[in-house]
């Protein structure tokens, strides 16, 4: 089974507990629907507080959620899926299709990109930020049921 | 997309993330000609970056352009940036990472190639005029 890491960065405070666990378990079940049940969808939540998030220059209370995909997947099964993924999203959050940003890369980009964010860390802080990062996650998800923690580091 | 990440060691006052999250915009859409409401910066805050480095820009944008265009981008948006926040070129690390424009949806639709955002209706209706942002509040 392969493990496939869903990164959502939302606003700080913008969904509660019921919703992020509603989300989590509908996009997994689009997920299967669509590509097999061979996939492990874990879910990293990351707030941003506010005043970080600005879009045409302005703040924004829109979600960008990371959601890869099998690598060289055709548009005509990626697109379907993401557009199922955007609806079922403000069917449960209630916002906007405007305040939705959805990005289903292959899943070798995605780790590319991934890998670009971990090379803005100094080198020899590298594995350090990552670890503080990752018990940041752990302990947000003691605290509230869910892997979570803020942008600020 | 364009998604801009800017990571700093220390947090940056409100004025300053607005006046660096238009002049992101500025920069992006007067070389690229993309919508301004398309324009995405997030500000990821007590970062260790590399030595001697105050800020880190990535941008994540829509594949497609030209070397000679990305490389353009890449080396005015710095200039900028550091004009703006008063850096020296070695105090500011940029980066891009290009991405299919098909692999993004963004008001309910798949986003168009860039240089085709005429070809595209739902954009021309008013895509991100309103609802996803609320108007600043100086703190």
């Amino acid at each position: 089974m392969k493990s496939i890491r869903v990164m959502c960065t939302i606003q700080e405070g913008s969904l509660g507990y019921t919703r992020i666990k509603q989300l989590e378990s509908s996009i997994k079940d689009i997920y299967r629907k669509h590509f097999g049940s061979d996939y492990k969808l874990v879910f990293m939540w990351l707030t941003l507080p506010y005043g970080q998030a600005y879009l045409a220059g302005k703040l924004s209370s829109a979600s960008s959620v990371q959601l890869p995909v099998q690598d060289d997947l055709p548009a005509s099964r990626r697109h379907p899926f993401m557009s199922e993924v955007c609806a079922k999203w403000q069917e449960i959050t209630g916002c906007t299709q405007d305040q939705i940003i959805l990005a289903s890369s292959d899943f070798s980009e995605s780790e590319k990109f991934q890998q670009g964010l971990v090379k803005r860390f100094k080198p020899s802080k590298r594995k350090s930020t990552m670890l503080k990062m990752l018990m940041r996650f752990m302990m947000g998800r003691l605290k509230k049921g869910y892997y979570n923690t803020s942008v600020t580091l | 997309m364009p998604l801009y990440t800017v990571t700093t060691p220390k947090s940056l006052p409100n004025s300053r993330r607005v006046e660096l999250a238009n002049l992101i915009m500025n920069v992006h859409c007067g070389l690229t000609g993309a919508p301004e409401t398309f324009v995405n910066v997030m500000f990821w805050e007590n970062a260790t970056l590399n030595d001697g480095v105050a800020m880190h820009v990535y941008g994540g944008i829509r594949k497609g352009r030209t070397a000679e265009m990305r490389e353009t981008l890449e080396k005015e948006m710095a200039r900028r940036i550091c004009q703006l926040m008063i850096l020296t070129d070695k105090e500011l690390e940029t980066d891009m990472f290009e991405m299919p424009a098909q692999w993004i949806m963004e008001g309910g639709e798949i986003l168009p190639e860039p240089g085709e955002e005429h070809l595209c209706e739902w954009l021309q209706n008013g895509h991100g005029t309103e609802h996803n942002q609320k108007s600043f509040i100086s703190s």
